[in-house]
């Protein structure tokens, strides 16, 4: 074609195309170009269906974040994965151990470059009820929160979400099992919230009790407690009211989750002045002073195996533990109510240790889907 | 006068949509807990006993259930089978301004009470926390397999019993168990107007609870209620007189 036809043309396209364009309803707009690099993948996502424990309550669970095998499955891969941490040396689970009961067994956990955290790390068991917020002081509303704070944490794992992010999607795996979890269509799309909810979505399947000897006794009733367990469950609940001594244990332990999942002051410092509480726990999160020196009731499940005691871990044994409690505590302002002297004797003592212990659930932390998947 | 005419069915159209049976207001209960008519902070404030004698609450905090207007037919407009209500981690300011439930889209009209339970009625405290949705209040509760039973209330605070300043008696309160739920009936007209909110004041006030018309609840003896089902009872029946709508 010389040049003027090659113009004529263009300018006939142009109006064929105009008009074409102009036939189209107003209201419908051009779908989006695809330029998705993750669309190709099948998106099918199986629902993942929680094991319910007799007497347990129903877990909440958000509607913006239903629980999936493939959600799941990341989740677990991220939680064990050192991608989340500054130089790849440390996961979540290098302060959350299996055997230990996805504690650490140290008083103060370390964290990347050897830092040293100030507050001992907590189990992770059922955290999927609780209610009152995570992390020793509840800063963190939901478990999505949760999963997040300890990347950026400069002691903890002192990496950034958008360099996380940004080595997730130069991952082999990681674009493919965000896709198969979230449904987003490039890698774009994946972000510290994502992560947090895949991270959130695996805590939430780890539920313990059934493996345990509590479970078969005192809920299956498939066994007869030892003398020993039966006298310490009774102390524990005040069962035998009158008979045997109320270690007052269950207020804020009570089953099935053996927390009352609130709040407490119990009595590990003397104060004059609640404003002299070296940790303040609670009460930097809601900046109400009588909440200072307050921490949550962690469950007693697997009690037996997440020494140290207390946030700040400093009961080695559960010996230790029972006896400041049977002594009241120390005095504070804000002591909780609950905190009195208890008169038991060693051979009590001894007794509630022994129900204690029908708490470990050694099938929860050997659980296969527990484990690192690399 | 004919345009006007043709006009008239759309004005009583008009009239008619706008009646009563369409009107719809939401319903604001607001609870305070008070000591001789001062809120009550539960930030380690001494409030008066007897005796100078002198006492501070920490946790303030209860069920009610079954909420229910009483139309002036007899008939009754169910809003709520139960709330939990937390008056604590209160200064003197988040005190006087208590906890709030709402509901919305009652039916507008003229209503001559308000009715709940103070505790858990029967049908609901023999549910088992297993057995109940998660977003329930009542899983926000505690429930105690050994009663068998929710714990309906719960008051927890100190006292200082010979005035020295500290608080070193502890005060452990709760009510539960099917024998401790008290209906009661708040009488007087609540009015729900359309597009409006109504807000209802309630107050309990723990010295009449525990200073009850001059017969003071024995703190020194009973540092720790919860088995004890006829102070339980006792502190139930207390806690409903201590109980009014301003």
């Amino acid at each position: 074609m010389n040049r003027i036809n090659k113009i004529s043309f263009f300018v006939l396209v142009a109006i064929v195309a105009l008009f074409c364009d102009s036939c189209k309803p107003d209201e419908v707009d051009p779908p989006p170009p695809t330029i998705g690099d993750l669309e190709g993948i099948n998106y099918s996502p199986t629902p993942y269906e929680l094991p319910r424990l007799i007497d347990f309550p129903p877990m909440l669970i958000p509607e913006d974040n239903p629980m999936t095998q493939e959600g799941v499955q990341l989740g677990r891969m991220l939680f064990f994965d050192p991608i989340l941490s500054i130089d790849s040396s440390m996961s979540c689970s290098s302060c959350h151990l299996a055997e230990k009961a996805f504690a650490d067994g140290q008083r103060f956990s370390r964290g990347v470059q050897g830092g040293i955290t100030d507050r001992s790390s907590m189990a992770i068991m059922n955290v999927g009820f609780k209610r009152h917020g995570l992390f020793w002081d509840g800063r963190s509303a939901t478990l999505e929160d949760q999963a997040l704070l300890p990347v950026e944490d400069e002691i903890e794992l002192h990496e950034d979400w958008p360099n996380v992010v940004e080595k997730f999607k130069r991952h082999p795996d990681y674009p493919t099992k965000f896709r198969a979890a979230f449904g987003i269509t490039d890698k774009s799309e994946i972000t510290k919230e994502l992560a947090g909810k895949a991270i959130a979505q695996f805590e939430r399947t780890m539920i313990v009790g059934a493996g345990s000897r509590y479970y078969e006794i005192f809920v299956l009733n498939e066994d007869l407690p030892s003398d020993e367990e039966q006298n310490g469950f009774l102390m524990f609940t005040d069962g035998a009211r009158g008979s045997l001594p109320d270690a007052q244990c269950f207020h804020c332990h009570a089953a099935p989750l053996f927390t009352d999942r609130d709040f407490r002051n119990n009595g590990l410092d003397s104060v004059a002045d609640v404003a002299d509480f070296k940790d303040y726990g609670r009460g930097r999160v809601t900046n109400f002073a009588n909440d200072n020196g307050k921490f949550a009731a962690p469950t007693l499940w697997n009690i037996e195996l997440t020494a140290p005691y207390m946030h700040d871990g400093r009961f080695q044994t559960l010996e230790e533990v029972i006896d400041h409690y049977a002594s009241g505590g120390h005095w504070s302002p804000n002591r909780d109510p609950l905190m009195d002297s208890i008169s038991l004797d060693a051979e009590q003592k001894a007794e509630l240790v022994s129900f204690l212990k029908t708490l470990t659930d050694t099938s929860f932390i050997n659980n296969p889907d527990f484990q690192s998947p690399f | 006068m004919k345009k006007f005419i043709y006009l008239l069915p759309f004005i009583a159209l008009t009239i008619f949509s706008c009646g009563d049976d369409d009107a719809v207001g939401d319903l604001e209960l607001n609870f305070v807990a008070t000591y001789d008519g001062q809120p009550v902070a539960t930030d380690g404030t001494f409030y008066d006993y007897q005796n100078d004698q002198k006492i501070q609450f920490e946790n303030i905090r209860f069920f009610i259930a079954e909420i229910e207007l009483e139309n002036n037919d007899g008939s009754s407009t169910s809003l709520s089978e139960v709330e939990l209500i937390n008056l604590s981690g209160k200064d003197a300011v988040t005190a006087a301004e208590g906890e709030s439930v709402s509901f919305e889209e009652i039916k507008g009209g003229d209503y001559k009470s308000i009715t709940f339970h103070i505790g858990l009625s029967e049908r609901l405290n023999n549910l088992k926390p297993a057995d109940i949705e998660a977003t329930s209040p009542l899983q926000d509760g505690t429930y105690w397999s050994g009663w068998g039973s929710f714990i309906f209330s719960t008051v927890e605070g100190k006292a200082d019993l010979d005035n020295d300043g500290i608080a070193e008696h502890n005060m452990v309160y709760h009510i539960g168990g099917n024998q401790s739920v008290r209906p009661k009936t708040f009488a007087g007209e609540v009015e729900i107007k359309n597009n409006k909110t109504t807000t209802l004041n309630f107050e309990i006030d723990l010295k009449d609870m525990f200073m009850g018309n001059g017969q003071p609840f024995d703190i020194e003896k009973f540092s720790a209620i919860h088995t004890e089902t006829d102070v339980m009872e006792d502190l139930a029946d207390r806690m409903t007189e201590a109980f009014n709508r301003n």
